[in-house]
């Protein structure tokens, strides 16, 4: 029991020290939240470019669009062509009309616009959609239709060129993440160090005269390492929303591109958001309980 | 936990219930003792020079010595906030070389100090300035209101129990910080320059007190350089000079 009560004590008086110390609290809170965010994104931005490149990979598929004067006739002659091919696993034609009313859906609240600029007939053309066989083939079977039929063919998204480039780009991602890991904790540490030094200055005679009426070691450092926790995880909880926040709003803007890439991104939750979270409170409470230890060591001279 | 031998039930000099007024005829505080304690620090400043003395369990005694002449240190190590170069140093049946770091904590719960400049929070009332010193014992909000109460009734300050430091005068701040002294009821109390602060009329009513609270059964200390004061009270005297014992009959 009376052990019980010297912990509620002693979480009373920590958080009397993070009523006390406010200002400072919260600018410790501000650095982890913005340390998270931007470690969190570099690990989103990783977790997603990794997820659309494994896509891709799994289902290599690209939508070859002609120009609208190749009339369905031709259309179908590549079409078949393509589909023959051995690198080709499988293929749909997708005609005029069809591609037309797919915009139109896409459009519907300019449906009358679209229908009306549609009398110039340039918004309509036929497309394939080519699943592949292998991933690897991508690259060399765009080009190659390019070549070949560059003429009637208006566009052939190269995502298989675009990937290459997300590979690159993903070695680089994952240096950032590991860099900024390592700048963001130290600049953590070194807040929440200062926050906690601060608290253990401004309350240096009541700590003198804890020691003289015999308190132990434990008894006056804790409240100063629950301070220290306590900002780091409610940096960690706020910077966790905010990720999904701004996630979100990415998420909605890469759905808009993704229908022509073919590439379905990753909501909050499926990019791991629970792994996030984790990370986050452990990253908070241990930067917090570190930096907050090593001040009241320092400082406190027990 | 470190045992007081020389301090008898639980090492402690009186039982609250029986501190209003009732003076014990018993000795309950400690017995000090000093065999050839040599402190020197790490500059090479000798404060103390193979100084011995023995002060009896619930005896009042005044260290006397100018500035400099070691008392400071000679509290320091009764308090373990230093350790001495060499010689013995014994609190009841407690031989302060070997209460290991951890175990100094413990070792000050038997130990009241009052100091020159109070040392109370501005930020608690007088009433939480004393109790703070239980609550780190886990005890129960009614036995600290008790104790508190208590201690505060011992000082005369229960009707300013709600006050905060600001508003006292000096004499009762001084008070306020004996309160949280006795609080924890120590078999030992050392005050340390306690009327440095004060005029003769508030240091005499602090010598009172303490003289109080030595009947009650603590050994108690007192480090001083007024000569005034001692001459009034009349008690044992300990004298030091640069580190060196002068007088002071057992």
């Amino acid at each position: 029991m009376k052990k019980l009560r010297v912990m509620l004590y002693v979480l009373l008086q920590s958080l009397k020290n993070v009523a006390r110390n406010l200002f400072m609290v919260f600018a410790s809170v501000i650095v982890v939240f913005f340390v998270l965010l931007v470690v969190g994104s570099f690990i989103e931005a990783g977790v997603v470019t990794s997820n659309i490149i494994g896509q891709v990979k799994e289902r290599p598929v690209l939508k070859i669009n002609f120009r609208y004067y190749v009339d369905e006739e031709t259309a179908m002659q590549y079409y078949e062509a393509i589909a023959a091919s051995p690198e080709v696993k499988h293929a749909t034609y997708i005609s005029k009309q069809q591609n037309f009313e797919n915009m139109l859906k896409e459009f519907e609240d300019n449906r009358e616009y679209f229908e009306n600029l549609d009398k110039s007939g340039k918004l309509k053309y036929a497309s394939i959609e080519v699943q592949l066989r292998n991933y690897a083939d991508g690259k060399a079977f765009v080009n190659g239709i390019m070549d070949e039929a560059g003429d009637v063919i208006d566009s052939a998204p190269n995502i298989f060129g675009v990937v290459e480039k997300m590979e690159r780009a993903q070695f680089w991602i994952n240096i950032c993440t590991i860099a900024a890991v390592i700048v963001m904790t130290a600049l953590s540490l070194l807040l929440i160090f200062n926050t906690v030094k601060l608290t253990v200055l401004a309350r240096h005679r009541e700590i003198e005269i804890m020691k003289y009426v015999g308190a132990t070691n434990t008894y006056i450092i804790t409240p100063f390492v629950i301070e220290g926790i306590l900002t780091g995880l409610i940096g960690a909880v706020a910077a966790f929303f905010a990720l999904g926040g701004i996630y979100d709003a990415v998420f909605r803007l890469l759905l808009s591109f993704s229908e022509d890439a073919n590439i379905v991104p990753l909501t909050f939750e499926q990019s791991g958001a629970t792994g996030i979270l984790a990370f986050y409170l452990l990253f908070g409470a241990f930067t917090g309980f570190i930096a907050s230890i090593l001040a009241a060591r320092k400082y406190i001279k027990v | 936990m470190c045992d007081l031998g020389g301090a008898g039930r639980d090492g402690r000099i009186f039982i609250m219930d029986d501190v209003k007024e009732k003076e014990s005829t018993e000795q309950f505080g400690p017995e000090i003792v000093f065999e050839n304690v040599t402190k020197e620090y790490p500059n090479g400043v000798r404060a103390l020079d193979n100084v011995s003395f023995r002060v009896a369990p619930g005896e009042f005694a005044f260290l006397m010595g100018h500035s400099g002449s070691g008392k400071s240190s000679l509290i320091k190590l009764l308090m373990l906030e230093e350790r001495p170069t060499s010689g013995r140093i014994s609190v009841g049946n407690i031989d302060l070389g070997s209460v290991r770091s951890s175990g100094v904590p413990y070792y000050r719960r038997l130990v009241g100090i009052v100091f020159q400049d109070f040392r109370i929070i501005s930020s608690m009332t007088v009433f939480e300035n004393v109790a703070f010193a239980l609550e780190m014992l886990g005890q129960s909000r009614k036995e600290i209101e008790k104790q508190v109460l208590a201690a505060l009734d011992l000082v005369g300050l229960l009707e300013k129990r709600n006050e905060k430091p600001d508003c006292l005068s000096g004499g009762e701040q001084q008070r306020v910080a004996i309160a949280r002294a006795v609080v924890n009821l120590p078999g030992l109390l050392i005050a340390d320059e306690p009327t440095g602060n004060l005029d003769m009329e508030n240091s005499v009513e602090i010598m009172k007190i303490l003289q109080k609270i030595n009947k009650m059964g603590a050994t108690v200390i007192v480090a001083t350089h007024e000569r005034e004061i001692v001459a009034e009270i009349g008690q044992r005297v300990i004298e030091l000079n640069h580190g060196v014992r002068l007088l002071g009959d057992e």
